[in-house]
């Protein structure tokens, strides 16, 4: 009696392993092997200034020749950074970082979408939209669309938007791993 | 030596099933397998005779007097801690063995399972869209380190393209409408 008892206690109870192996086969099925294969990833990188010919605090010395560069080909002399906002994503897929200005909530939204990248060099959209209110609905609009080809490392440079007592000034880099 | 191995696994799994096998409370397909192994495994065989011999010696001389009340909580006591091992073991080798000792259609499927499995990966891969080559960008040596290939505005913006003098850095300045 006891030692049934010590035995009906250790029995492996009948659990279907036919159970298991179909949870597997489900499993396996759902499982997508091309998800492990993904895209190669672009880091991007912008660095949000706001150009004005208002005294500012003293640049960071790190980006001294960039902000020379900068003042060689626009009328401003002082370029404060208001961030660095950076991300990595894939080809196809936007990469999205918000940007200081409009006058409407979701205010202005810089979005970058890598479309090709060939020996080191890669093509990519840069976009910036704009949320205004117009008859009293927030609507977006497309302020600059353009498409440029950045070496790894490479930068081009969107301004022009208003803020404060000036403009934003916005130097976008990419480079793929 | 592989014969040797799968023999000791086998006796493994009988030893654990020879109390259950004693007080009769094995299904009878599983009573027939494991006679089937006592009778040619001299091993298991003499594990049993042994088994046998030692509960007949605790039925003769284990007459505890407990209370009711106190063999109750004895034997609750026993059945969770065998519970909490076997919680522990579910995913053990010794279960896997187990599993395939009394369900040896499980080889089978398992494989099959496998065999699946590798022909869905290979499949994925062979089948899934290929990913289109990347648009060709021209020369490298040729190509400048920024090239702006397009640019537009929005319908209440224009743009404006232009370089640093040294052609160092490429500018594309949005000009805004000015609301009235």
């Amino acid at each position: 009696m006891a030692i049934a008892r010590f035995h009906r206690a250790c029995r492996v109870r009948g659990s279907s392993p036919f159970a298991v192996l179909f949870l597997s086969l489900v499993a396996a099925t759902l499982l997508r092997p091309s998800d492990l294969f993904a895209a190669p990833t672009v880091t991007l990188q912008a660095q949000v200034f706001l150009a004005s010919n208002q005294p500012g605090p003293a640049p960071d010395p790190r980006l001294a020749s960039l902000i020379a560069e900068l003042r060689k080909a626009l009328p401003y002399s002082v370029f404060q950074l208001l961030g660095t906002p950076g991300g990595r994503t894939g080809l196809g897929q936007p990469w999205r970082a918000e940007l200081p200005g409009g006058d409407a909530p979701g205010g202005r939204t810089l979005e970058l979408t890598p479309t090709a990248i060939d020996r080191g060099t890669i093509q990519l959209q840069a976009r910036i939209i704009q949320a205004k209110i117009v008859q009293g609905k927030s609507v977006s609009e497309t302020l600059v669309n353009t498409t440029v080809r950045l070496q790894s490392g490479g930068t081009v440079v969107i301004g022009g938007p208003g803020y404060g007592n000036g403009v934003l000034v916005i130097v976008i880099s990419s480079s793929v791993p | 030596m592989k014969a040797l191995l799968f023999h000791q696994s086998d006796c493994s799994t009988v030893v654990a099933r020879l109390g259950a096998y004693i007080d009769g409370e094995l299904a009878e397909s599983r009573r027939q397998s494991l006679e089937a192994h006592i009778g040619s495994c001299q091993s298991c065989s003499a594990e049993l005779d042994q088994l046998r011999t030692l509960r007949d010696h605790l039925r003769q001389s284990l007459t505890v007097s407990l209370a009711g009340q106190d063999v109750q909580r004895f034997w609750d006591n026993v059945e969770r801690k065998i519970q909490e091992a076997k919680a522990r073991r579910w995913l053990s080798l010794d279960r896997v063995r187990e599993l395939f000792w009394f369900y040896p259609k499980l080889k089978w499927a398992s494989a099959a399972v496998l065999g699946t499995t590798v022909l869905l990966f290979t499949a994925d891969l062979l089948l899934r869209p290929a990913i289109p080559p990347p648009t060709p960008l021209g020369p490298t040596d040729a190509r400048p380190k920024t090239v702006v290939e397009s640019v537009e505005g929005g319908p209440n913006s224009s743009v404006v393209l232009f370089s640093t003098p040294d052609q160092q850095l490429k500018i594309i300045w949005v000009l805004e409408q000015r609301r009235s």
